[in-house]
């Protein structure tokens, strides 16, 4: 237990060196283990534990160092020892008293927030209103003009009636026939303007019909509904997760991989009730696994999550992301776009091969410090003085570095 | 000198037949089915024409589905692990450490596995063989068979384990004698269990079957050096090597050992231009004679002959008692032979195919005379393969036959099918019980099916020969409910242990006593490496042959005289499929015979020039048939299709074992036919050789046979570079004319090699360079041994589809890899000059002895690609690191790159292999197709596919080098066919690592491209064969008796073609 909380903890903390303020802190060295509450978790809750120690120097050599306040003989820490079951507290040498005062002060002036409100689907339901709203209006601004080119139409009719009536002229006789014969009778009256009226409707069934042929099999902003309400938002982009800590395969092969549910079990374990929807989803969880929270026993029935796969290559395509994640240092987010901002999944990119290659042509190849591309860094400098080597230029448009 | 054979590829090459020119002028035989395609029911019905508005309407309506089908969003899942075992990353493989065995052949291998399925084994660096066979490769596929039984039966309906548990064993503790008939076990943990049982049940004796028997090399040595054993053979110590009727490089005993070991003293280089030497005497033509530097046709009555007239000759140069002679029709041959062994007194072997007693105590005796006991020949460091007992056999089936047996358990034998004697007797056994892992024809005839599981699901541990050691683990939960065979004994035995525990402290006894103390972390060690390997002792020289050997070689010497041989001789021989344990493997079906080429058949071979005398068709066409006749042999008679084979002795046929199988599974059912009830037990051995067979005359029908040979043909073009060593010697380059382009400039005449005359960007001028790597391949002609290994390793790699018996007919075969054969004649160049192959007719006779080249063909990833030109639609193109890329997205079938490829590797999908169920081979099946390589796309109808070098690897090999930040290391990345290669004959690296292996051999002074004046500058080459058959003593003197010109290894055996049949 104590090697795998080290472990979480090292992710967390190398995550995490850069922020400063308590509830970061918090989120990234403390929770997994403490409630800012008075509620126990693992270990007790944290809130007035500025109270409960008698030194405010032996709470940061605690919080550091526990062992050595253990050894030291402190009659407090090894009753919290004894009380909590014995389980080691991680060390966390790289606090300083300063990230410790952040902290408590959070700790300190921790409000539980009031009960969960669907924040996020009130969110994505405004967008759609808002997208619905506009075609409406659209549909119903050329209701209107249309009725208003009939009215004026008519109006100017029957103005010329009476114009003609009042000078005595004689209008020149309506057509008489059939409904086809009239129209036929029209368009030969008005070649022009049916030439320029057929011009403009075939452009634009064409630019139609180009639009919805070349979208067939593009998913972009696919956004199913998954059966876990899992937020990205909440763990990857509020509780900075690091993507690799779930998708830990993304550096090892060619697929990312979703997490299995005993990587969820490292920290839901512990929390077991969410901000949205409280302990419903994270049931699922646990209902997975055949794992009961309350005795904390696992069951011997687990059944695998069907989660919904949103990002789909087709089957001749070779696509793997340790080359782009490890070798290209490639950003998660440059494909899979702001994923810490979205509440349910999204297909953020075409995933087409245009836009494959695209970036390739774009994309400058990251060779520093790679011993594989030394020399021939060194070969290309030479050829392509002065432009940027692309991944195009080292091969990165050729078929078989995908199909094979 | 060396240059100026002619090759043909077969026999209607050699004749010229008009009809089979044209068609081999296509690369397509045969026209396109487009009514096939457009016509749903066109089968065999040739009036059913479709016509354009039909197709304007197939093609109508499909454009229509085929847009409205993809508007449908699918709808994937993505099922992660409950909880994901840390040794699995999902699209990364893990490998693990086992091992093969399945009484037949034992090997090494590393389990690849994706997501833990398994899918391809490789070679164990740590264990003795650097390849892995064929048969080995292919059966992975038997985990996927769908012919498995997938839960225990009774009178073949489904029994429960446990019911069948107490049933059996109720019936067991009645019965009053037990038989167990295995093949040979080399388990120690599985002897220790079948000790446990029979102490359980006293009355239990324990038989080893094995399907093809060695047993009288076996008793030979029990009687010669008192060790019942086969012994270890060390072909790579020694210099001059005589095989007697023994295919030691094809499927004698212990092949991958033996052909891993003999190339190594097999590789002359300029520094040491040395080379064994080998002899061969054999009646059909076998790899080892393909191979051989001497080959002496000889009838299988004759073996012995030539044995004691080899054993004389060399008794008399080293003054020792000869034997009663017999007369040879080889005499002055072996008298030369004799004095190069003795010259190679300790360094020589000679070893015999037949199993025969008699002639292995000759052997023994030629081989204690020449002091290779010890050297050659290691009995100390003996092999424990092959324990079965011939006469133990004969015995069981008398005793069955007379009803004294009352209960019996099979495993990993397959006896009613290989004993026609054996499936009469069983019925009469009360209790019978298999472990087969199918309801087989020896299983069929059994009450209980017990069914093992298959090796890639169970545990088990084997000690194949003298201090190896090795481990064999699962790599899958059983896909059924099966159990295997040892935990089931265990069962029947009342034991609680499982066979886990058995294995765990059988090697705690075995290995602490040898002072591995701390158990568990030996233990781990040995199942992540899977081999342990203890210090060989130091094999005891014999110079002697024991104290009965004098008079036991007389007497056997004696006996031999007696075989006198009838009208016709039978050899019985095994081809890929091996005994006919893997016969439901389509993949083996569907290999080449190295030698015929043909598929998915057994056949009688026999000399062509016979065949024509008999008025028997040897001109093979897709759509004409061969002639059946029918043979008569140990009181069966058998109707088989008979096929030329060139430089079989005459008046001699020969039957491959391991067909006919009507109970293997819905691939191998009734291919072939069941040559086992031909096998005789005499002299106290099943043998494989039957000297007094009637033969037919007469063609009785005709059957089609299916054969790669005749496809692809590279006509009379100088493809293979060869050279005798005496020639290497004196001229690294021997043989390997590559700069002779002449250009005739007005009167100037200049020597240029096609590079200096390429009209294009070469890869070393600007602007077309390879900066990162430039992948290179190198085959050596002559270490390559024609097995088809890398064949195998190949379609399992690739997801190559198994196409069947009819379309390779219409050669359609999908293999991106083919190892071309061509027997060679013996025309000097000045007839060459005169025209065409086919002007050759005359040399009909003198190719009754061809010598024999096998060389592998696939994509020759040309960087001056002729396909790449042709094709329209960019689907295949070139790759800066020297690849030939195809695209199967792209392509859309108009294969003009096929028709424009020099050398014919380009592969059309005529059909939809993983959805037709014409093809239920590896692709259809739900089960099967688990076989299938993740990373390499499944082709689909009307694409063109080839060899890609094997891109994935390579891709995958580069990946890791990067993410750790370093060049890939020589040899890191290895290719499908190289790694299968037992005799390294294949090397793959990057020409740009100037310390490459490939680099070396590009400059070596063997190098060449196959038809290097098209210049098409292939990323592929050949190294030139080199073969140990001139200036030796005895093949001079044969020579200068026959009053031949001097240069042809046949004509040796050609001047006496007409004075045999001396018995």
């Amino acid at each position: 237990m104590s090697k795998f909380l080290l472990v979480l903890t090292t992710v967390f903390l190398s995550l995490t060196a850069f922020a400063q303020d308590g509830e970061k802190l918090f989120n990234a060295n403390c929770k997994s283990c403490h409630a800012p509450t008075d509620k126990r978790v693992v270990g007790p809750g944290l809130a007035g534990v500025e109270g409960r120690w008698k030194d405010r120097a032996l709470l940061y050599k605690w919080i550091k160092n526990n062992k050595e306040v253990l050894a030291s003989g402190d009659s407090y820490a090894n009753e919290l020892y004894n009380t909590y079951n014995k389980s080691v507290m991680t060390i966390f040498p790289a606090l300083t008293d300063k990230d410790i005062d952040g902290i408590l002060k959070y700790v300190a002036e921790y409000k539980a927030p009031p009960d969960a409100t669907p924040v996020a689907t009130e969110a994505v339901g405004a967008g759609n209103t808002d997208s619905t709203f506009s075609t409406y209006t659209l549909v119903g601004l050329g209701l209107l003009f249309l009725m208003l080119m009939f009215v004026l139409i008519n109006v100017r009719k029957t103005l010329a009636k009476v114009d003609a009536t009042q000078t005595g002229e004689t209008l020149p006789t309506e057509f008489e026939g059939t409904l086809g014969q009239k129209v036929s009778n029209w368009i030969s009256h008005n070649k022009k303007v049916v030439a320029v009226g057929s011009l403009v409707i075939i452009g634009y069934l064409s630019v139609l019909g180009w639009n919805t042929l070349s979208g067939i099999g593009i998913y972009e902003g696919y956004q199913p509904d998954q059966p876990i309400k899992f937020s990205h938002k909440l763990h990857a982009g509020k509780n900075a997760v690091s993507c690799i800590y779930c998708h830990g395969s993304a550096e090892r092969g060619k697929a990312a991989g979703v997490p299995s549910a005993n990587v969820c079990m490292n920290c839901h374990k512990y929390i077991q009730e969410g901000p949205v929807y409280g302990k419903v989803e994270i049931a699922k969880i646990y209902a997975a696994l055949d794992y009961n929270p309350d005795k904390q026993t696992y069951g011997n029935n687990p059944k695998p999550i069907k989660w919904i796969k949103v990002h789909n290559l087709p089957d001749h395509v070779y696509f793997n992301h340790a080359q782009h994640v490890v070798v290209g240092k490639v950003e998660c987010q440059k494909c899979h776009g702001p994923v810490q901002e979205m509440d349910t999944i999204r297909q953020y990119s075409q995933l087409t091969m245009g836009w494959c290659i695209n970036c390739h042509r774009e994309t400058k190849v990251s060779m520093e410090g790679n011993g594989y591309y030394k020399e021939l860094h060194d070969k290309l400098a030479v050829k392509y003085k002065g432009q940027n080597l692309t991944v195009s230029k080292i091969g990165g448009l050729e078929c078989s570095k995908c199909h094979y | 000198m060396s240059n100026n054979k002619k090759y043909w590829k077969s026999i209607e090459d050699l004749q010229d037949n008009p009809e089979f020119i044209k068609k081999q002028m296509n690369e397509f035989a045969e026209p396109i089915p487009f009514e096939a395609l457009t016509n749903a029911d066109a089968k065999g019905d040739d009036t059913s024409g479709t016509n354009r508005r039909d197709f304007l309407k197939y093609m109508g309506f499909s454009v229509t589905a085929a847009s409205l089908a993809a508007c449908e969003t699918p709808v994937r899942n993505v099922i992660p692990y409950v909880n994901k075992p840390e040794e699995v990353t999902p699209g990364v493989a893990s490998y693990y450490a086992s091992s093969y065995y399945d009484g037949n052949e034992f090997a090494s291998i590393l389990v690849k596995t994706r997501e833990g399925r398994p899918i391809k084994f490789e070679y164990n660096e740590k264990g003795l063989v650097k390849g892995i066979s064929s048969r080995v490769q292919a059966s992975v596929l038997t985990l996927y068979d769908s012919a498995r039984l997938r839960f225990a039966t009774k009178n073949n309906s489904e029994i429960a384990w446990d019911k069948a548990d107490a049933e059996v064993a109720a019936k067991l503790a009645k019965a009053t004698n037990i038989r167990i008939v295995t093949n040979t076990i080399i388990s120690p943990s599985t002897k220790a269990v079948v000790a446990d049982f029979a102490a359980k049940y006293p009355s239990t004796k324990h038989i080893t079957n094995d399907a093809i028997s060695y047993n009288a090399i076996v008793k030979a040595n029990e009687f010669c050096f008192g060790k019942a054993v086969i012994p270890t053979y060390k072909f790579d110590k020694a210099n001059v090597v005589v095989s007697v009727g023994a295919d030691f490089l094809g499927t004698w005993l212990d092949v991958p050992n033996y052909a891993g070991a003999y190339v190594k003293n097999r590789k002359p280089t300029k520094e040491n231009p040395t080379m064994s030497k080998l002899v061969s005497f054999e009646a059909i033509m076998s790899l080892t004679g393909a191979n051989a530097d001497y080959r002496f046709q000889t009838k299988p009555s004759q073996y012995g002959a030539v044995l004691v007239t080899l054993y004389n000759e060399i008794a008399k140069l080293q003054g020792t008692p000869a034997l009663t002679a017999i007369a040879t029709e080889y005499t002055k041959e072996i008298a030369a032979l004799a004095k190069e062994l003795v010259a190679a007194k300790g360094k020589s072997l000679v070893v015999c195919g037949a199993n025969d007693v008699n002639l292995q105590k000759i052997v023994n005796g030629i081989n204690v005379s020449l002091n290779n006991v010890g050297v050659t020949v290691d009995v100390d460091n003996h092999s424990n393969l092959f324990q079965g007992d011939d006469a133990a056999l004969e015995a069981l089936i008398a005793e069955m036959a007379s009803g004294k047996v009352d209960a019996i358990i099979i495993n990993g034998a397959n006896p009613a099918y290989t004993n026609k004697a054996f499936a009469a007797a069983l019925p009469k056994v009360g209790l019978r019980i298999a472990t087969a892992d199918r309801a087989d024809e020896t299983a069929s005839l059994c009450e209980y099916i017990l069914p093992d599981s298959n090796f890639l699901e169970s545990w088990n541990d084997f000690n194949p020969s003298v201090g190896v050691y090795t481990l064999q683990q699962p790599t899958i939960q059983p896909l059924g409910k099966t159990r295997q065979f040892q935990d089931t004994l265990l069962k029947l035995a009342g034991s609680t242990k499982n066979y886990y525990s058995i294995i765990q402290s059988t090697w705690e006894t075995t290995f602490g006593a040898k002072g591995e103390l701390d158990f568990t972390a030996f233990w781990n060690k040995a199942l992540h490496d899977g081999v342990v390997m203890l210090t060989p002792t130091a094999g005891v020289s014999t110079s002697s042959c024991g104290a009965n050997c004098g008079v036991g070689l007389s007497e056997a010497a004696t006996k031999i005289a007696g075989y006198k041989g009838g009208a016709w001789e039978l050899v019985m021989y095994q081809k890929n499929l091996g005994t006919g344990t893997l016969s439901n493997n389509p993949w083996l079906q569907e290999l080449p015979d190295p030698i015929s080429k043909v598929c998915w058949d057994n056949y009688i071979t026999m000399s062509p020039v016979q065949m024509k005398e008999m008025g028997l068709t040897t001109l093979l066409e897709q759509e004409s048939k061969m002639s059946v006749i029918e043979i008569s042999v140990n009181g069966v008679a058998m109707k088989v299709p008979v096929f030329p084979s060139p430089g079989q002795k005459t008046n001699t046929i020969g039957l491959a074992l391991g067909y006919g199988r009507t109970l293997a599974g819905k691939v191998g059912n009734n291919v072939g036919v069941n040559a086992y009830p031909a096998v005789k037990f005499e002299n106290g051995n099943y043998s494989y050789l039957n000297i007094n067979t009637t033969v037919g005359t007469k063609e009785i029908d005709k059957a089609i046979v299916a054969t790669t040979q005749t496809h692809q043909t590279l006509m009379g073009r100088h493809i293979i570079h060869e050279a005798s060593l005496a020639e290497f010697k004196n001229d690294p380059k021997a043989g390997n004319d590559r700069d002779l382009f002449v250009l005739k400039d007005g009167k100037t005449v200049e020597h240029k090699t096609a590079q200096e005359m390429d009209l294009w960007a070469t890869p070393s001028l600007p602007g077309n360079e390879r900066p990162n790597h430039f992948w290179n391949m190198s085959i050596d002609l002559n270490t390559c041994l024609g097995c088809g290994d890398c064949v195998t390793a190949c379609n399992v790699e690739n997801n190559i589809a198994v196409v069947g018996k009819d379309e390779i007919r219409r050669g359609r075969e999908m293999h991106w890899l083919r190892i071309d054969r061509y027997y060679s004649s013996d025309s000097s160049q000045e007839t060459g000059k005169a025209g065409m192959i086919g002007n050759y007719l005359d040399m009909e006779i003198a190719s009754a002895n061809p010598s024999v080249v096998f060389q592998p063909v696939m994509c020759q990833h040309c960087n001056h690609a002729p396909c790449e030109n042709v094709c329209p639609v960019l689907a295949t193109t070139h790759s800066s690191e020297g690849l030939n890329q195809m695209t199967y997205n792209r392509c859309i079938g108009t294969r003009y790159c096929a028709n424009n490829c020099p050398y014919k590797v380009r592969r059309f999908n005529w059909f939809r292999y993983t959805e037709n169920e014409k093809f239920d081979y590896t692709m259809l099946g739900e089960v099967e197709r688990m076989v299938l390589n993740p990373d390499v796309t499944v082709r689909t109808r009307g694409v063109i596919e080839k060899c890609s070098m094997c891109v994935q690897r390579i891709q995958e090999g580069k990946l890791k080098a990067k993410t750790e930040s370093r060049r890939p290391i020589d040899g890191e990345i290895k290719t499908a066919c190289q790694q299968a290669c037992s005799t390294g004959a294949i090397i793959f690296g990057d020409n740009n690592d100037v310390t490459s292996q490939v680099t070396k051999a590009k400059a070596d002074d063997r190098m060449y491209h196959l038809l290097e004046e098209l210049n098409v500058q292939p990323s592929v080459f050949y190294q030139t064969k080199i073969r140990n058959n001139e200036g030796t003593k005895f093949f001079a003197e044969a020579e200068h008796e026959a009053e031949h010109e001097a240069h042809a290894e046949g004509h040796a055996t050609e001047a006496h073609a007409t004075t045999e049949h001396h018995n």
